[in-house]
């Protein structure tokens, strides 16, 4: 294999070469520019030089991209589409994007390729372009504000838009209302703000779980796996079904009034009533043990009570992201606000909720700022006490964590304009800016102000007007549920909102899954029959053998257990003579004989179609016999039997073919299963007899282990052949479809022969 | 675009700021972006031909952070092979790798031992000085998980492809290989080659062409 060569079918991109040598120059030019800024700090000339140079090498990138272009093929119309849509939206940019964010956000465009295309990189560098232009332009324009005089604006929204500010005044007539601090908000009284809450989410558990009621699973052909809980209540004097309707794309929960002439509806018609677009063929219900804590666990999939939030320094005059992480030294009102939000800890050895921060070697600082608010655990990334890299430009370890925040703080520390896309991150997606104004009594007192991009929905608690709070308590309340509450409507907002969309389809569809399995699991097929799931044929065949040795054990079980059957027989409904005995098998099937390992599922699927082959053959006869059988007095009867009906399993292994085609055979099967299991039984029963007469029991057991042994080697040999029969039947097909392919070769072959000989059908042979 | 079921998908983890967007751009485009940019979930396609068969390589380029649980173990479920990033200037980054790892054993379960896994210690261009994870301890931890080893760097295009080459090597059943284009990506002599040489799990191992 090493030596064979495969085509390769893919293109890398042509200009790689040249990428390479223009790669090693702009490492050179990094390398001297970080040394530059080790050596004196950032300085505007410092800035204006390189900036220069900076585009410079942006022009040289792009003329190198015009040529990877010109290499490009034509992409269809679709992908010139992503990138209108990039643009759109607005991009948070650093100092160049190799790639640009309509490729990343791919998930949902899908930018496959043509079968033997490019690798997709629809108009690459034109994007780029326009985002470093973009990023550019921002920059420009917060040294203008900064230019102008008079107190800036706290947030400049990017030239490109795609965000939403709230709390600034558009008109210059801020001067007046900040030298007006107000105490806070008009309605100032600690007033507990609300958190915003999803309440479906705990729907389950507030009103199902704990208290009876039923759950249906089901599949719809358009919606997908549908998973739904219903509960009577009366409420009102009136009787209710409240319903909780769950689908891949939302969770639907209602409350109906049941009719008065006490028909309930179908569980597809209270469905309906939620969705009409809801359409399942049949529910089945969901019988297992644990189904209401998988199905809380889905719920609940959705709901924090941990969060992280960063927290920027922000200087005056400060526009570019490398300036915000690259501050060190603070100021005391920053501390003091810091104080405020929450607790100052230690890093090492925090107990609660560490947000990603190193508690044991101090890899991401010493302190850090932590709160417990409204049973919720909050850290924040406080950009000036992780570790500052002497020489990183883009401080890794501070941008790692606040830049995988969505959520974050700009503490100013004075008037000064920030703008949002200053920090190049696709996570962030919401900040509240925090300034500090001069008060006439000398009080603290603090502008706030928020900003988001467009698609995240608005969250309160609302600013109050003018947006100035005093330090305290209640700043610290507003603050802290504006912050959770912006996570939460940040989930909503396009990128977040996808991912959480595909994660709880398949969320959904596992939970349906595996209620379904459990369900078939723990009733056998009486469920399976009735929903009309599965068919008789066992998926795997081989494991129909499986319940040769477990039969001893389990009709063993179910002759010292006949104890519960009768309750077993109480708890279904219709089929009952059919699944008793499958779930008196069932019911102790945990030990494994000592021989197979098989699981739990490999009998039930097994004896599910053992009984479905026996009931086939005639449900009237055989279940009162196998119901009987299980009840002890037989014993007597078999003795004799013993050694010949195992004999007699041994010497026709061509039952294991008539239970493969399962149920056609019925009469043989019929007939041969029930010797098979009367075998069984009456080895059982015969042992026990004799066990019962005394004798050295160490004699028995050894009898009993030697039979034991013996089926299992049955077993062995009954897979062996069925295995073999299998692969037989698939090498037979394989062979069949080879035919048909050839044959229909060469029918096209010859239908493209007659055709080349034209006109004259009387010459042409007949063969085509 | 939903996934279709003669896709093989490598999934790649780690901290944040390691590389692993820098990694998978190199792989997929060639190219190198010097600026950090946090990712939230990217997929990247790309067809690739094996002996007999075409399939679609897919590989997601997950987030840094530890915002997603539910996402992450999706992943993990639904992944094929793994590649987990550290950088080896930043000892912490290994130390994050760690529950990572612990979720894949744990979803993977008896699987385990047939899954391609990665450990790749990324950015090994950086100097000396810098470095706070040597070659050797990389390559004991991946031992002890047993797992494939390999450093590289996205920056200089370091045995960037031999990753995802031995990748594939690793998966038995497909018989994915990927012939690279000698062109540009062979100029490396492969220095730490010998990391990945040997691993514990005793998987056959082809050689990189």
């Amino acid at each position: 294999m090493k030596s064979k060569v495969v085509k390769m079918k893919y293109l890398p991109t042509g200009g790689q070469k040249e990428t390479y040598t223009l790669l090693t120059a702009r490492r050179r030019y990094m390398k001297k520019l970080m040394r530059q800024h080790v050596a004196a700090p950032w300085s505007s000339t410092t800035t204006g030089s390189a900036r220069a140079q900076h585009e410079l090498f942006e022009l040289l990138e792009r003329v190198q991209c015009s040529r990877l272009d010109d290499q490009r093929a034509v992409l269809p119309p679709y992908f010139s589409q992503v990138s209108r849509n990039e643009n759109r939206r607005s991009v948070s940019v650093g100092a160049t994007t190799g790639s640009n964010v309509g490729e990343r956000h791919s998930y949902a465009e899908g930018r496959v390729p043509a079968p033997h295309g490019p690798p997709p990189s629809p108009g690459a560098a034109a994007v780029q372009r326009r985002v470093a232009a973009a990023c550019q332009a921002s920059r420009l324009l917060l040294e203008e504000t900064l230019a102008k005089p008079g107190t800036p604006p706290t947030i400049v929204q990017p030239p490109n838009g795609g965000y939403w500010v709230d709390g600034v005044e558009e008109n210059s007539s801020d001067e007046e209302s900040e030298q007006r601090p107000q105490p806070g908000t008009p309605r100032q009284n600690s007033r507990r703000h609300n958190i915003d809450t999803d309440d479906t989410a705990k729907y389950y558990r507030r009103f199902f779980l704990g208290k009876e009621h039923l759950n249906l699973v089901g599949c719809d052909a358009n919606l997908g796996p549908v998973v739904m809980s219903l509960k009577n209540e009366h409420v009102a004097g009136q009787d209710h079904t409240r319903i909780l309707l769950r689908l891949r794309t939302e969770t639907m929960i209602g409350l109906i009034p049941t009719p008065n002439s006490g028909i309930m509806p179908s569980p597809l018609r209270m469905a309906k009533m939620l969705n009409d677009q809801v359409n399942v063929e049949n529910f089945m219900a969901v019988m297992c043990l644990n189904a209401s804590s998988l199905i809380a666990t889905y719920d609940e999939h959705v709901l924090v009570n941990t969060f992280k939030f960063g927290v920027l320094y922000q200087k005056y005059g400060q526009t570019t992201e490398e300036e915000l992480f690259g501050n060190n030294e603070t100021s005391p009102a920053f501390d003091e606000f810091l104080e405020m939000l929450g607790q100052r800890i230690k890093l090492k050895d925090h107990k609660g909720y560490r947000g990603g921060l190193d508690i044991m070697n101090g890899h991401t600082g010493t302190e850090a700022v932590y709160e417990r608010f409204y049973e919720r655990e909050i850290m924040f990334h406080v950009a000036p006490l992780l570790p500052h890299t002497a020489g990183d430009a883009q401080q890794l370890q501070r941008k790692r964590h606040v830049g995988n925040d969505i959520v974050a703080i700009v503490f100013q520390e004075k008037a000064t304009p920030f703008t949002p896309d200053m920090i190049a991150s696709h996570f962030l997606h919401a900040f509240i800016v925090v300034t500090p104004v001069e008060a006439a009594d000398g009080e603290t007192r603090y502008k706030v102000a928020v900003t988001a991009r467009v698609d995240v929905p608005f969250f309160g608690p609302t600013l109050p007007q003018p947006p100035i709070f005093r330090k305290g308590r209640e700043l610290k309340e507003f603050l802290l549920t504006k912050l959770i509450n912006a996570e939460n409507a940040c989930y909503k907002a396009e990128k977040f909102a996808e991912l959480e969309q595909r994660t709880r389809t398949s969320l959904l569809q596992s939970l349906a899954e595996k209620l379904k399995e459990k369900t078939v699991e723990f009733l056998g097929t009486g469920a399976r029959n009735e929903a009309g799931a599965v068919s008789p044929q066992p998926e795997g065949t081989p494991k129909q053998d499986g319940p040769g040795a477990r039969f001893i054990d389990t009709v063993k079980k179910a002759i010292i257990s006949k104890v519960r059957s009768p309750s077993v027989d109480t708890n279904l409904s219709g089929d009952s003579n059919k699944n008793n005995p499958l779930n008196k098998k069932i019911n102790l099937h945990e030990t494994p004989t000592p021989n197979s390992g098989r699981s739990k599922s490999s009998i039930a699927s097994s004896s599910a179609s053992a009984v479905s082959v026996r009931s086939a053959g005639g449900s009237g006869e055989s279940s009162p016999d196998v119901t009987s059988r299980a009840a002890p007095p037989r014993p007597p009867l078999h003795d004799h039997s013993d050694d010949s009906s195992l004999n007699s399993v041994d010497l026709d292994p061509l039952d294991d073919k008539d239970w493969l085609s399962c149920g056609k055979t019925t009469g043989a099967v019929y007939v041969d299963s029930d010797t098979g299991l009367e075998s069984m039984s009456s080895a059982e029963a015969g042992a026990n007899a004799r066990d019962q007469h005394g004798g050295p029991r160490d004699a028995d057991l050894l009898r009993q282990e030697v039979c034991r042994l013996k089926n299992d080697k049955l077993d062995l040999l009954k897979q062996n052949i069925t295995w073999q029969n299998e692969i037989k039947c698939l090498r037979e097909r394989v062979m069949t479809l080879q035919a048909e392919l050839a044959s229909s070769a060469k029918e096209r072959r010859h239908r493209e022969q007659t055709t080349t000989i034209i006109p004259n059908p009387s010459t042409h042979d007949s063969t085509a | 675009m939903p996934e279709q079921s003669n896709d093989y998908r490598v999934v790649v983890f780690g901290a944040g700021g390691v590389g692993k967007s820098s990694l998978v751009l190199r792989f997929v485009k060639g190219t190198f972006r010097e600026s950090y940019i946090p990712t939230i979930e990217d997929t990247y396609r790309q067809v690739i031909s094996s002996n007999k068969t075409i399939c679609t390589l897919q590989i997601t380029d997950t987030t840094g952070s530890h915002q997603f649980p539910a996402m992450q173990r999706l992943s993990i479920s639904k992944g094929h092979a793994f590649i987990l990033v550290y950088s080896v200037s930043s000892r912490q980054s290994l130390e994050e790798l760690k529950p990572i790892w612990q979720t894949i054993k744990e979803i993977k379960g008896t699987e385990l031992p047939n899954i391609p896994v990665m450990l790749a210690g990324n950015k090994c261009d950086e100097s000396p000085e810098i470095r706070e994870v040597s070659a050797a301890e990389g390559q004991a931890q991946a031992q002890t998980w047993g797992v494939s080893f390999m450093e590289t760097s996205a920056k200089t295009n370091h045995n960037v492809t031999q990753l995802f080459q031995e990748l594939l090597n690793m998966e038995k059943n497909r018989n994915v290989s990927l012939q690279v284009d000698g062109k540009g990506k062979k100029k490396k002599e492969k220095v730490v080659k010998e990391g990945g040489e040997a691993s514990a799990s005793g998987r056959e191992k082809c050689l990189v062409m």
